[in-house]
């Protein structure tokens, strides 16, 4: 949709109450449904009329899914999974042994201040 | 002391503990060393992970991981039977991880570390009569295309380091620690309605970024 037929849209066309501000506004509420059913109703009035909208309603739960995509395992096994042989690859920490023996001698120091009290 | 009433049945967390988890905790009720160790390896590289997203310092997240398994061992006596570990030590890590974080901040005036995006000039633009400034397109590649290109995975992460603490904080626990509105609330001392602007501020802002920065549009 033009930017000019965007706006006949507006005039001529059966007007959405509510404006391409108010369902950028309202986004998050619609899609975790708190919307009152006369609004939710607008909106998706509103969204039927008008393609940019659903454009950005869509980059925006794509967004969220793609920050779940690329931090979900980066803790491990994404190195191995999806590795194109890039060398530039952050090294990708097996479990990390040294940090693990950190916390067993500084547990067994607490542990002796403890029993030695 | 008994632990049978929330075991029964109805058990609130779903199906029952995993054979390994309930030794654990048997083990660290009883003070045994070998359950600590266990209990270190089973959790220490997602909890490392958590740390690391909101600290951005590997430092500063061995620290924290660090401390929240002692606090864990001190304090075992605090872990409810009707929780999972998982859940518990995560807790306690992001509380530790925020704690520093607020620390930093006072200390440093504001983060000195790279540079940070200004969200009020990431956020979509309208017109006094409501129409956008930016008619948005669709995005021409997938999630699945974009999230199996190792680069592609790491620009995203760091586009999300470059958001103030204010809304990266609410977005790792809202998005990707999967906590909800009331929980990221009291994590960060903040009302739900807040961390609800904060969320919705911080994905549009990042929606831009990824929008540009990825040349998301036919038309970029
Ligand atoms: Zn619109």
């Amino acid at each position: 949709m033009s930017e000019e037929e965007h706006c006949r849209a507006g005039v001529h066309g059966h007007r959405p109450d509510i404006s391409c501000r108010e369902v950028s506004e309202f986004l998050l509420a619609y899609l975790d449904r708190e919307l009152d059913e006369p609004s939710r109703a607008e909106f998706e009035l509103h969204l039927k009329l008008c393609p940019p909208c659903v454009n950005y309603l869509e980059g925006y739960r794509d967004t969220i899914a793609l920050v779940r995509a690329c931090t979900r395992d980066d803790a491990e096994g994404a190195a191995a999974k999806s590795c194109e042989g890039q060398p530039n690859q952050r090294p990708k920490k097996a479990p990390p042994e040294g940090l693990i023996q950190a916390i067993l001698s500084a547990k067994c120091r607490a542990a002796a201040g403890k029993s030695s009290e | 002391m008994s632990t049978e009433a929330a075991s029964s049945a109805s058990g609130a967390n779903g199906p029952s503990l995993d054979s390994e988890e309930r030794e654990i905790i048997e083990g660290m009720r009883a003070g045994d060393d070998r359950a600590f160790e266990r209990l270190v390896r089973a959790h220490v590289g997602p909890l490392r992970a958590v740390a690391l997203r909101l600290l951005k310092n590997d430092a500063d997240a061995d620290d924290i991981v660090q401390e929240a398994f002692l606090s864990a061992f001190r304090n075992f006596d605090s872990f409810r039977a009707d929780s999972r570990l998982q859940t518990w030590l995560h807790r306690i890590v992001v509380n530790g991880a925020l704690q520093r974080l607020r620390r930093a901040k006072h200390r440093a005036g504001q983060q000195g570390d790279g540079e940070l995006v200004d969200v009020s000039e990431l956020l979509p633009r309208f017109a006094a009569n409501g129409h956008p400034e930016h008619f948005s397109q669709p995005w021409v590649q997938t999630i699945e295309e974009l999230a199996t290109r190792a680069e592609t995975r790491e620009q995203v992460r760091q586009m999300i380091d470059k958001l103030p603490d204010n809304y990266r904080t609410v977005l790792i626990l809202r998005d990707i620690e999967e906590l909800d509105t009331s929980e990221t609330a009291e994590l960060l001392e903040l009302t739900p309605g807040t961390v609800k602007v904060r969320l919705h501020r911080a994905r549009q802002a990042l929606r831009n970024l990824l929008e540009r920065e990825l040349e998301l549009t036919a038309n970029a």
